[in-house]
């Protein structure tokens, strides 16, 4: 088993790419060491996984610096959570399942309080997220800069919650129905039905962002 | 003559052709629905073009320093949970030397206020 880990620590701090999709034998030699508690393991985890979770979350909430928090607080709850995960259970639904979650208490939380939050101790200031960004510019300029480009974003941003993240575990991150289902606890028809409407309610509003666009411009 | 198809019905074929898993007799059904209804297949097109718009969107990477951030928390959680746990084995004295000692500091601070 040492020997095996090894290989697999060293197989991913050479790995420049982050792979998305795990076989299975290495989602199971990593949930094995996860659950015997080495922090090796959980360094491996989040670099495999920050990519996936950082996505989506940023797609959910369509504000990077929200993302920053949230995507802190769902590993820290899978470190804290992950003895009761069931090994029969697939690790990257679980993940999501969490994120998921998290994703949509804050757009509660946002809603509730307004978008200008008040700072609480322990966030993460504008210096963090420049320095972990490496970008100069603030990260909501970025993503101002990106969005009048990325009409899918903004489109993304106008869908209900519970769409938003239908479409987006299907179209943008590539999950099947039936692991949507397990992500989203729901049946796989109510899944198929709640991407068919939000599919079409995307398309709706993008035709309307783009004819805006296109007034705009002339 | 228009073929009649329910929003269920056409639901499923929107889906499946999109998936790429229309079988041959929904293929036949899936073509007549096309051909019978501009306003259908217009709304197939938009929908086509949605779904590819959003697999083509490009995947945000995870800042650079974005695991460095998550681990140290991590790490700071696992040293205050293990200082929690530390000060409860220290927390456990005796009652009869704790109970002295703070009346002896609540008896101090009132001499110390009235002063």
């Amino acid at each position: 088993m040492g020997l095996e880990s090894m290989e697999l620590t060293r197989a991913m701090e050479e790995s420049d790419d982050v792979r998305t999709d795990v076989p299975e034998a290495s989602e199971a030699q990593l949930v094995a060491r996860l659950r015997a508690g080495e922090p090796a393991a959980f360094e491996i985890f989040v670099r495999q996984y920050q990519d996936r979770v950082w996505g989506f979350c940023v797609r959910m909430l369509a504000d990077e610096e929200e993302a920053l928090d949230v995507v802190q607080e769902i590993f820290v709850s899978i470190h804290r959570a992950f003895d009761g995960f069931r090994a029969d259970a697939k690790l990257s639904t679980w993940v999501y399942r969490v994120a998921k979650n998290h994703c949509l208490n804050r757009i509660k939380y946002l809603k509730r309080r307004g978008k200008g939050r008040t700072r609480e101790v322990g966030d993460v200031s504008e210096g963090e997220l420049a320095a972990a960004s490496g970008d100069v510019a603030r990260p909501d300029e970025s993503l101002e800069r990106d969005a009048a480009k990325d009409l899918v974003h903004r489109a993304l941003a106008e869908l209900d919650d519970e769409q938003r993240a239908v479409v987006v575990l299907r179209d943008i991150e590539g999950l099947s129905y039936d692991e949507i289902a397990a992500v989203t606890e729901l049946a796989e028809g109510t899944v198929k039905s709640r991407l068919h409407r939000a599919r079409e309610r995307l398309g709706e509003i993008l035709t309307r962002l783009e004819s805006d666009d296109t007034i705009k411009g002339d | 003559m228009r073929p009649e198809h329910s929003y269920q019905e056409e639901e499923k074929l929107f889906t499946d052709a999109v998936d790429g898993r229309l079988l041959t007799e929904s293929d036949a059904k899936w073509r007549a629905l096309l051909e019978s209804s501009g306003e259908v297949k217009a709304r197939f097109d938009r929908y086509q073009k949605t779904v590819a718009r959003l697999k083509e969107a490009p995947k945000p990477k995870a800042p650079p320093a974005l695991a460095g951030i998550i681990l140290r928390r991590v790490r700071r959680r696992r040293s205050l949970s293990r200082l929690e746990a530390t000060a409860q084995v220290d927390y456990r004295i005796p009652v009869e030397a704790f109970i002295p000692v703070l009346l002896a500091c609540a008896v101090a601070a009132y001499f110390y206020l009235a002063a």
